[in-house]
């Protein structure tokens, strides 16, 4: 890892607070409505966190507020010690958006998609490094994503698409991936096997995950860290330490109606 | 049959009118279809109809001040005054779309009609204005060189096409396809998928400004060609057919840069043929009929159409 940091001239000091510092952060829209609430929130590097809460939470107003898309909040956010948009222009933070909303009609190829991950980072006129496709290669591997490289978008299967998104994502080598629902309208099995696909990433490129979702159950299994956003952090603990008080308080449903949390009954979360 | 083929060709070879429009006329269509492979995926169709109509609204306005300002009366003055026109459009229907004010499709309508009727309305000035000049005897007919007739503006004049406006083809053209490939890369994230491309550093306001200005400088060179009406014909057709035919963008690209200037081609020598003198029109006949023969061929293929 200190040779990436080399990479992007980032010196240790400021790293010395983990990949994401958010101190006190709010947000209102032009509107008026307050979208996010007095947020406190330290991520290690390496960690996996799961953000989690209702529609309407504020969970991507934080995804922008991370990737440095919205201005005009007020408190801290530093991504490897370094403002949102900077950090997002060097492709220190990078970004899954959900793969059900995505045009699949353009014709372009599974490499080639993935590629487009590198077009900030190369500038105009300029052929994409070397070293940069042989890092996108080993993404590829790891991804298996080689046997349907040439094949167009239009033309795989829905976990493919997923993980040329998420090709496309660790193209620019970043420290840190956020991940806008990912398993969303993708099957038990098919969570497992982007679970299984993620795990693997991490242990090959060594970075900090954060995914963030209405899916309290699709969430709760290999997350590290798991935080309830309602406007405000209500949690952000061990997944063994939540409990399903906070959730009802969090989703504004009775305990009674998630049954499936807690560490005594995680095992049963899916029926198989 | 092949005595019509060589009638058509020793036309084609006595008269230089028609040289001159395929050697401008290539070039336009092949600017054009270079930026009707974004204008399809990225559905700016509408957007490009909005902008080639405003160039109408243009030229009314070249055409009324020719009267007063002798130094309107070049062509090259008329073609400056649309192009600013035309990248004024552009810019304001960029401006329009991107705000939340209006619905975008609304925001274009209104800009296409508005144009449009300024456009007849000053022609019809016009012609009252230089009726009285000219019996009053302040100006001569022969002062103002070629004016367009209607017909020429709304469905263009390529086979009168000047020295001067086969270089300007060409020099347009040249710059348009120099850019896209330039900016290739960023052009079809933005295309694709512009709130990723925004994510991963692609400065996509300036992507979207910068296809809008291009489509408007377009616009000048491609009114020869076939009028205003029919500009957006060639923002369309080329990529619309081209996306029948292949699932590879770099392929897309070339198939509607080929089927333009095969289109040009054969509109060209038809018109010859027939003795017909709207080229333009013809010419957009071809490639509608070609779309339509190669919907029909590709529809029950796999490819989707954008």
């Amino acid at each position: 890892m200190p040779e990436r940091h080399r990479k992007h001239g980032i010196s240790h000091e400021h790293v010395e607070g983990g990949t994401i510092c958010v101190e006190g952060l709010s947000y209102r829209y032009p509107d008026g409505t307050q979208a996010l609430e007095d947020i406190h929130l330290h991520v290690m590097r390496g960690v996996t966190l799961a953000v989690i809460g209702p529609n309407g939470a504020g969970k991507t107003t934080l995804l922008k507020v991370l990737l440095g898309l919205l201005s005009g909040y007020t408190g801290t956010v530093k991504i490897e010690g370094l403002r949102p948009e900077q950090a997002r222009h060097l492709g220190i933070v990078t970004w899954v958006p959900q793969h059900s909303h995505l045009n699949t009609s353009f014709p372009i190829t599974v490499s080639q998609l993935a590629r487009l991950g590198l077009v900030g980072k190369a500038g105009i006129l300029r052929r994409l490094p070397r070293e940069d496709l042989d890092y996108l290669g080993r993404v590829m591997d790891v991804l298996k994503l080689r046997q349907v490289a040439d094949r167009p978008i239009g033309r795989i299967s829905g976990g493919q698409m997923q993980r040329a998104l998420i090709a496309r994502a660790l193209a620019p080598r970043p420290e840190l991936v956020l991940l806008d629902e990912p398993m969303a309208g993708i099957d038990a099995v098919g969570q497992e096997d982007l679970r299984g696909f993620l795990e693997l990433v991490k242990a090959e490129f060594g970075v900090t995950l954060v995914m963030v979702s209405h899916d309290i159950r699709a969430m709760l299994s290999r997350s590290q860290r798991i935080a309830c956003l309602d406007r405000t952090l209500h949690f952000h603990d061990l997944p063994e330490k939540l409990t399903p008080e906070v959730l009802s308080e969090v989703f504004h449903v009775t305990p009674a109606e998630i049954p499936f949390v807690g560490g005594q009954n995680r095992g049963s979360e899916e029926p198989q | 049959m092949s005595l019509v083929a060589a009638s058509v060709w020793a036309r084609f070879v006595d008269f230089p009118f028609y040289q001159n429009a395929l050697i401008a006329g290539i070039p336009i269509a092949v600017g054009c279809a270079m930026l009707s492979v974004f204008v399809v995926y990225k559905r700016m169709a509408f957007i490009g109809q909005g902008i080639s109509h405003s160039a109408f609204g243009a030229v009314g306005l070249a055409m009324l001040l020719q009267l007063y300002l002798p130094a309107m009366r070049s062509p090259l003055a008329r073609d400056a005054l649309i192009a600013v026109f035309c990248v004024g459009a552009a810019i304001l229907v960029g401006r329009l779309t991107r705000g939340r004010r209006i619905s975008e499709d609304v925001a274009i309508g209104l800009c296409l009609v508005a144009t449009m009727a300024l456009g007849v309305v000053l022609l019809d000035l016009r012609t009252a204005l230089f009726r009285g000049m000219v019996s009053s005897g302040l100006i001569h007919q022969a002062d103002l060189g070629y004016t367009p007739s209607f017909h020429d503006i709304l469905f263009g004049s390529i086979l009168s096409v000047s020295r001067a406006d086969v270089w300007l083809a060409w020099g347009v053209s040249a710059t348009v396809v120099m850019l896209v490939l330039a900016f290739f890369k960023e052009l079809v994230f933005f295309a694709s998928d512009e709130e990723a491309a925004e994510v991963f550093g692609v400065r996509t306001a300036q992507v979207y400004y910068g296809l809008l200005v291009c489509i408007g400088v377009t616009v000048v060179v491609a009114m020869r060609l076939v009028g205003v009406i029919l500009c957006s014909a060639l923002l369309i057709l080329p990529g619309a057919t081209a996306s029948l035919w292949s699932d590879r963008i770099g392929r897309v690209t070339l198939i509607a840069v080929l089927f333009a200037a095969c289109s040009v081609t054969a509109g060209l020598f038809l018109s010859i043929a027939f003795r017909v003198v709207s080229t333009g029109p013809l010419i957009v006949l071809v490639m509608s009929l070609a779309f339509g023969v190669s919907y029909m061929l590709k529809s029950k293929s796999k490819l989707r159409a954008p």
